[in-house]
């Protein structure tokens, strides 16, 4: 049996097992200041996920992954227009910043619920919130547009 | 000259004149808000939005290949801006370097609206999508 059927999806592959090596190094303390934010068990997840991911995609062959020229489109508008969210996104949190100046997104309460507030400021910072809003704007607009069709 | 007096006119033109008066009101008072650049920009605009409204409205309307460079200029800068700020949390959670976003804000929105213009342009002269 062949591993890999597909070339274009081996960089997930490695992405994967980079992801892994980085989170053992950052368990093993092997990066220095590791262990002072993440504890390099989330790296290590990421990367299995993209691992298995990247395995199944290297597996189908390349007539049946490669995108057609509807979801070429809809990617592009869907893409397209999570830019513009994100730009203005980047613009609101700048002015907050010029207006309270903090590093983390001020939730008030809702950071008591937790044990170690400390830790969940790490995953609420600035730049989490932007990929955050990037991944949710893409996932809801390309739900979008594959329902609404008809992309001009 | 014939000036236009519709909606696409007057709402950003009026919106850039409320810019101005809060840049002015907010600079008097708040003495640590620096209201310079509400004014500018709302100068700049009002500045656009008299050149727009000398114009017929079919001049501005996009044509669908221009609409495609804008899509496939969007789609690369998405992920050129992406790239920036997985970088910069990368840097930011994994090394004893903390980069604060009130810098590094100024450097994610200037690189994405580069880039988006920069590719705009690169697609138009490129042409052939």
């Amino acid at each position: 049996m062949k591993l890999i059927n597909n070339k274009r999806y081996t960089v997930l592959l490695v992405l994967g097992l980079l992801d892994i090596m980085i989170g053992l190094a950052e368990m093993l303390k092997i990066i220095p200041h590791s262990g002072t934010t993440t504890p390099g068990v989330s790296m290590m997840g990421a990367g299995i996920i993209i691992l298995i991911l990247g395995l199944y995609l290297s597996k189908t062959p390349e007539s049946e992954s490669m995108p057609d020229e509807r979801t070429m489109k809809r990617d592009m508008k869907v893409q397209s227009t999570t830019f513009g969210i994100i730009l203005a996104y980047v613009t609101v949190l700048l002015l907050m910043d010029v207006s309270w100046s903090s590093n983390s997104i001020n939730m008030g309460d809702f950071f008591l619920i937790f044990s170690r507030p400390e830790d969940m400021s790490v995953l609420f910072s600035r730049y989490m919130s932007i990929i955050f809003v990037a991944i949710i704007s893409v996932v809801a607009l390309t739900f979008y547009y594959n329902k609404k069709g008809d992309l001009e | 000259m014939k000036f236009r007096t519709d909606k696409y006119i007057l709402i950003p033109i009026s919106m850039a004149i409320g810019m101005v008066i809060a840049g002015i009101l907010l600079s008097y008072l708040m003495p640590s808000f620096s209201g310079v650049g509400l004014i500018i920009a709302g100068t700049m605009l009002i500045v656009t939005g008299v050149y727009v409204a000398t114009k017929p409205i079919e001049h501005f309307m996009p044509d669908e290949r221009i609409n495609k460079n804008t899509d496939k200029a969007g789609y690369h800068a998405f992920w050129i801006m992406a790239s920036v700020v997985i970088i910069l949390n990368l840097i930011d959670m994994f090394t004893s370097v903390s980069i604060e976003y009130k810098y590094a804000g100024h450097l994610i929105f200037i690189i994405g609206i580069f880039s988006l213009y920069t590719l705009r342009w690169y697609y138009n002269k490129k042409g052939g999508l």
